[in-house]
């Protein structure tokens, strides 16, 4: 709405603006005084320049509700905020719309006519909040530029994890194949006696590699090394070899590491279980399975290394009775009931959605938004049910620490509480 | 609130969708199925006389004439005592009230009549119309000394004729005329004296849906038909989720009155719904209007047909007396105010109550509720009353407070005092069983709760589990109620917490059509248990918002009650709020909820709403702003939801449904709180004037013939024009606009328009226009509750070249404007001066005196909308300064000019000069 305004009578003031006025930031001193200049008001917006006599009249002239910081004429104009100094405690803005509406609002009282000053009271704890919350904030954003460090490092090992499996999931690939292929054992006696075949032709392409056992089953597989054996279907290397690579328990082809396509577990291991393609589809799931947690991992802290060191942390916490747990990136749950799985984050990248947790009788299956805020300490700061199996929780954790968070507070909705940096007066 | 839920031996059983089948039609019950024969008989035999009055019967004494009317085929069976009563309006002084009573004399059983003065006035408190009586030969004339109202009856067969200016209203014309009388079992008579002679099934005994009714008493039916002369267009009869023309919506089953607790109402049917007033308004083709109310509060059906350029109907009650009420004109607000003279007019609630409501079942505890108290701040969103249903209560024993969620009421009491607004718990009339539990021991001990047919104490299922109902009829059980409000006996009470009343129909969910059996006893005024609930169904609601209303005046004499009642009557708008039950998030549930909300205007009860966005089911982003953004043009606007359980409904606060849709709630419900001045002023003009709030589109012009066809518009008082968005994804609306001249309320820059308008709408707001020739009166600054403005400035909005406007105020909460305590100023501007009189008079107040002022009368701003050229300069009186003003251009080269603090006060006379 274009409005062409005339000013059919004005009482002009000549006024050098040398102070704040009320309800103004004292930041906002030379913006005042940037506005007030030959005896005109400039709306905060440029659309108009008014007699001085506007700014704090009790009458909003501007469409910006620039001319009224103190007053609650402008109530009710987005953005329109009395800041009260509070001059012994928290400084702080509130809306317009608490500005001489009959509630005292500011501790100092510059909010109403008639409202004592109480900052002498409520500030000393107040301040002491303040104080806490920027160390604790401070410590947090110390500790993320530390994890992030760390956490490339994390990042680095899972993706030579992932390179690793993905090689690996391949050769499975192949290998199911070539199971599929062979309807029943081979009945070629060369591959049957492996003495009379050539050592030459050994060793190519492991169906399973020492990558795969190590990452699938590093203890069994280290246990197991420390074993000393005899090969007798190998080279007769070690004492006990046969009974250490032909061990079924460490899966469909015993050891890997011993076989290549001329000594396989089928020749070697006499009474031996033949690997079926079942068993490699077992395989092939847990690899995928692995692979899938790794990208899930990935992708999740890819937008930022600030959230490496949750990907592997756990919280909890007791709510009136019910505990509950999240770990990032992975599972939310309320004692044994599944509360969700991690989704994705939310487009403002402020919350983690975990969802497809346990369905409610005759509901929806639950789902979890997860509010990040700055800390030091990573913990479940709240969670409850807002409705039924929806539930919304925060916690907080050094990777949500960043530059914002000094003026941001836990509770961004609310312009009561301090969105300026400011620190309380001495 | 108020799911209904079958309760079965294995527990709790859903319906999706009203079960007609458990809901009785005419056919189904035998004295509509005997009256529709009887009608048919009557009609086929054109020279059959049933009923004719004995000349030589008839009396005069002042504004009384009485006679007796004899059954004209049987003449031993003792004549009816027909009896007919003038008055004058209140408002004007004017004729025009006809009271016509026939009943039967010397009843077996006393034919039950509902205490004066509950529903309808005392006749003493009435003004009376003397009248002069002539016989002229088959026909009586009864003639009005005070106008030129008459009423003429033929003589046989019996007729009645009521004229008043050009309107006609006839009784009887089509000799439906039914009176059964108490007969005992098993006895005969000859001749066609009633509709039991026609069919004679089900007199003393019928069952319907495994309940059987034992009818000890038999046959008591009073039915007649009515037309309306030269009228096509009749309106009333609330509450039912149809149209708004009765004869329009061609229902051949008759509209039936039966308060019930229908889930899941169905729409655009007769069937009967929480509440009833049996009033009609009949708008002729010359846009004359008539009424005729037939107050009977037992099961009622009225059937309406249009028929040529007469509109004809039928009124049929199971019991009780014939006490109908002839209503004139001349147009449809004189035969509202009309109706305010015989039923009193409505009850003026506190201010803070028509702010913004937030309820749902159920918040779940003080901290839960007072973090959605804070949440409203944090959003900077006005809201005024917050609501706990049901489980607030300690298993659902109302009076009393959940032992563990809401031990610390308190708390959340004192919060909201802080921000400075109020708590509404809901108080059922079901009393749960418990002999531990105070207010049933006290109401079994006084003997006050409703009998079985043999006078034992019944037991119905409702909320509780097994409860009992209190004879809310008997006046000493209201008495009783009333104590449970005091200050020391309800816990954590305070002077402002409110009232719900739910379920009230009675709900009791393993009743017959889930409520109370017919033939339960009450005492009402009587010594005994001796009136059968078939006689009092249709008010056991109207008489426990009644009880409740009272309560609150007994804990408060002078705060103003605010009760809040699903089930009705006429007469509830002298309690308190009607809302129109457990509607769903439906888009023809906000359709409907037009005209339903239009419908109880018209039937006197201004202080209504829907649900907003409708009670079962979650509702689409689209249709929760879209009925937010109708919600705040209600006239009682609250945010209601179902429980999360069951049905699923989620969590609707304002801030649910992201950062686009909260700011436009904040920015529409900030309307709704600007306009409060005007709002309040409209309630004013409603309860101490007899104006309907909401009304069709029609009525400040019956004659124009195009605005009947529109039911998802309607104006508030005449000057603001609201269209609904009904349907998801409508870009683009056809809004029709009476004669004149329209403003945008959204744009004053844009040109005004008229007629028909085929509309771009905008997402934000539905269209409102402002008639040119309005003032508005507002308050801008947007606060957190309505209280927190009272230290605000007004705005002052003149519409057009010439406008005139009123604005009312008063300390909001107190009943010291009885005295004369509030300021009632006319504004009238002429083109160039804007002359403000104060110490206007309303009908029910007289003239304002001022005074007794918490609020602030100061103007800030006066706003000019539309003229034709910008002001030179601008005065006050005679004051040499001239005021500040700042004009802009419309789009049409007209002005919209502002004067800022033009040093006026509200309740003072002043002229405002503007120089070309």
């Amino acid at each position: 709405m274009l409005l062409v305004s005339l000013r059919l009578l004005s009482v002009f003031h000549v006024t050098v603006c040398t102070h704040v006025p009320h309800g103004a930031h004292p930041e906002q001193v030379e913006r005042y005084a940037e506005a007030l200049q030959h005896g005109l008001f400039q709306c905060r917006d440029g659309s108009e320049a008014l007699a001085a006599s506007v700014l704090n009249d009790d009458f909003c002239d501007c469409a910006d509700g620039s001319d009224e910081p103190g007053t609650g004429a402008c109530a009710g104009v987005p953005g329109a905020m009395l800041f009260c100094q509070n001059l012994g405690s928290v400084p702080r803005w509130v809306y317009s719309s608490r500005v001489g509406d009959g509630i005292c609002d500011c501790c100092d009282g510059s909010d109403e006519a008639g409202c004592p000053d109480t900052c002498a009271v409520e500030g000393p704890a107040l301040i002491a909040q303040v104080r806490a919350r920027e160390e604790d904030i401070r410590e947090g954003r110390r500790i993320r530029r530390q994890q992030m460090e760390e956490g490339g490092k994390q990042a680095a090992i899972w993706r030579a994890e992932k390179q690793g499996l993905d090689d690996e999931l391949a050769k499975l690939m192949l290998e199911r194949s070539g199971l599929d292929n062979k309807k029943a054992p081979s009945t070629d006696p060369q591959v049957r006696t492996p003495a009379n075949t050539p050592k030459s032709t050994a060793r190519e392409a492991p169906a399973i590699s020492e990558y795969a056992k190590w990452s699938l089953q590093p203890d069994e597989q280290n246990q197991a090394a420390d074993q000393p054996g005899e090969l007798q279907c190998w080279v007769g290397e070690f004492v006990g070899a046969q009974a250490w690579c032909c061990d079924p328990s460490q899966g469909p082809r015993g050891r890997g590491e011993c076989w290549d396509q001329v000594f396989t577990f089928e020749a070697c291991c006499p009474n031996a279980k033949v690997a079926t393609s079942e068993d490699v589809a077992r395989l092939i799931r847990q690899v995928k399975g692995r692979i899938f947690t790794l990208e899930r991992k990935l992708k999740a802290v890819s937008r930022d290394p600030r959230w490496f060191a949750l990907a592997e942390t756990c919280v909890k916490k007791d709510v009136m009775g019910k505990e509950f747990s999240i770990c990032f990136f992975g599972d939310a749950r309320q004692g044994s009931v599944s509360l969700g799985s991690f989704e994705a984050w939310d487009e403002a990248g402020h919350q983690q959605l975990y969802t497809g947790g346990q369905r409610c009788p005759s509901g929806p299956s639950r789902s979890l938004k997860l509010r990040l805020v700055c800390g030091a300490e990573t913990q479940l700061l709240d969670i409850s049910e807002v409705s039924l199996c929806s539930y919304e929780a925060a916690a907080s954790a050094p990777g949500a620490c960043g530059s914002e968070d000094l003026q941001d507070s836990s509770t961004p909705l609310t312009p009561l509480t301090p969105l300026t940096p400011l620190t309380p007066p001495q | 609130m108020a799911l209904r839920v079958q309760v079965l031996l294995a527990g709790w059983v859903l319906a999706w969708a009203v079960d007609k089948s458990k809901f009785r039609t005419c056919e189904q019950g035998s004295f509509c199925r005997r009256f529709r024969k009887y009608t048919d008989k009557v009609q086929q035999e054109p020279g059959l006389v049933v009923h004719k009055l004995e000349p030589s019967s008839v009396t005069h004494a002042g504004n009384k004439v009485q006679a007796q009317l004899l059954f004209a085929n049987n003449l031993r069976v003792k004549p009816l005592l027909l009896r007919l009563s003038f008055f004058l309006s209140d408002v004007d002084g004017s004729c025009g009230i006809v009271r016509a009573f026939i009943t039967e004399q010397e009843p077996m059983h006393p034919r039950f009549q509902l205490t004066e003065g509950d529903v309808v006035r005392p006749e003493k408190e009435l003004k009376p119309d003397t009248v002069t009586v002539r016989d002229t030969g088959g026909v009586t004339e009864v003639d009005s000394t005070s106008g030129t109202c008459k009423v003429q009856i033929r003589h046989a067969p019996f007729e009645l004729e009521f004229m008043a200016g050009g309107q006609v209203l006839r009784l009887n014309s089509r000799h439906f005329l039914n009176f059964e009388r108490y007969r005992a079992k098993g006895s005969s008579r000859e001749g066609l004296v009633d509709a039991t002679d026609v069919d004679d099934g089900n007199l003393f005994e019928e069952s319907f849906g495994g309940h059987t009714d034992s009818k000890p008493r038999g046959p008591a039916a009073v039915g007649v038909d009515v037309t309306f002369e030269g009228a096509r267009d009749v309106f009333g009869l609330a509450e039912h989720a149809a149209g708004l023309g009765l004869g329009e919506n061609r229902f051949s089953e008759p509209y039936r009155f039966f308060n019930l607790d229908v889930f899941e109402y169905a729409l655009d049917v007769p069937m009967a719904l929480y509440g009833a007033v049996p009033l009609v308004t009949a708008v002729q083709s010359d846009g004359l209007a008539s009424g005729f109310f037939f107050p009977n509060p037992s099961e009622g059906f009225v059937h309406v047909e249009a028929q040529g350029k007469d509109t004809r109907s039928w009124w049929l009650f199971e019991s009780g007396v014939m006490d109908m009420f002839f209503l004139a004109g001349p147009g449809p607000q004189e035969v509202l105010q009309r109706y305010h003279t015989v039923t009193g007019f409505p009850r003026l609630p506190p201010l803070a109550v028509l702010g913004k409501h937030q309820s749902r079942w159920n918040y779940v505890d003080v901290e839960d509720s007072i973090s959605i108290n804070r949440k409203f701040d944090q959003h900077d969103i006005p809201y005024d009353v917050l609501w706990l249903d049901i489980e607030h209560t300690d298993s659902k024993k109302y009076f009393t407070w959940h032992p563990s969620h809401f031990r610390e009421a308190d708390k959340l009491l004192d919060t909201l005092e802080a921000s400075k607004r109020k708590l509404v718990t809901i108080i059922d009339p079901h009393i749960k069983k418990d002999s531990g539990y105070d207010v049933y021991k006290k109401m079994q001990s006084h003997d006050f709760f409703t009998k079985t047919k043999d006078k034992q104490l019944y037991d119905g299922w409702c909320w509780p589990g097994t409860s009992s109902y209190p004879d809310f009829c008997n006046p000493e059980a209201r008495k009783l109620w009333t104590t449970f409000f005091k200050m020391d006996y309800y816990p954590h009470n305070r002077l402002d917490l409110y009232t719900w009343n739910d379920m009230n129909e009675p709900s009791v969910f393993n009743g017959p059509e889930v409520t109370m059996p017919r033939d339960n006893l009450h005492r009402c005024s009587e010594s005994d248990y001796k009136v059968e609930h078939r006689d009092v169904h249709n008010v056991y609601g109207f008489y426990h918002h009644m009880a409740t209303v009272e309560g609150q005046l007994v804990r408060a004499p002078n705060v103003r009650p605010f009760v809040l009642t699903r089930s009705f009557f006429a007469g509830s708008h002298k309690h308190g709020a009607i809302w129109t039950g457990d509607n769903m998030a439906k888009w023809e549930h906000l359709a409907i909820s037009v005209p339903m909300l239009v419908s109880l205007c018209l039937c006197g009860a201004s202080f209504v709403g829907a649900d907003v966005p409708g009670f079962f089911y979650d509702p689409e982003p689209e249709l929760f702003q879209r009925w937010h953004q109708l919600g705040i043009w209600y006239p009682f606007y609250r945010g209601h939801a179902h429980l999360d359980v069951w049905l699923r409904t989620k969590r609707r606060e304002p801030w649910m449904l992201g950062e686009a849709i909260t700011q436009n709630m904040r920015e529409q419900v900030t309307v709704r709180y600007q306009m409060l001045p005007t709002w309040y002023t409209l309630f004013a003009q409603w309860a101490l004037d007899g104006k309907p709030i909401m009304q069709p589109l029609w009525y400040q012009d019956t004659a124009d013939a195009e605005a009947f066809r529109y039911q998802n518009t309607h104006f508030l008082l005449g000057d603001i024009l609201v269209r609904a968005v009904t349907k998801a994804g409508e870009r683009t609306v056809d809004v029709y606009l009476p004669k004149g001249a329209w403003f945008d309320f959204w744009d004053p820059q844009a040109p005004p328009a008229g007629k028909l308008q085929k509309l771009k709408v905008s997402p934000s707001n539905v269209p409102v226009f402002v008639r040119s020739g309005a003032i508005l009166f507002k308050k801008m600054r947007r606060r957190r509750s309505s209280p927190t403005m009272a230290a605000d400035p007004y705005t002052v909005v003149v519409y057009g070249d010439r406008a005139r406007g009123f604005v009312y105020l008063d300390d909001g909460h107190s009943h010291e404007f009885k005295q004369g305590r509030f300021i009632y100023d006319k504004l009238t501007f002429d083109g160039q001066e804007l002359v403000a009189e104060p110490g206007q008079s309303l009908h029910a107040v007289g003239a304002a005196t001022g005074g007794l002022m918490s609020q602030s009368a100061v103007i800030e701003r006066i706003i000019f909308v539309g003229l034709k050229s910008a002001p030179r300069s601008t005065r006050l009186g005679d004051s040499p300064t001239e005021l500040e003003v700042t004009t802009s251009p419309t789009r049409n080269n007209a002005w919209v000019v502002s004067i800022k603090k033009p040093q006026c006060l509200l309740g003072t006379a002043w002229k405002l000069r503007l120089d070309f």
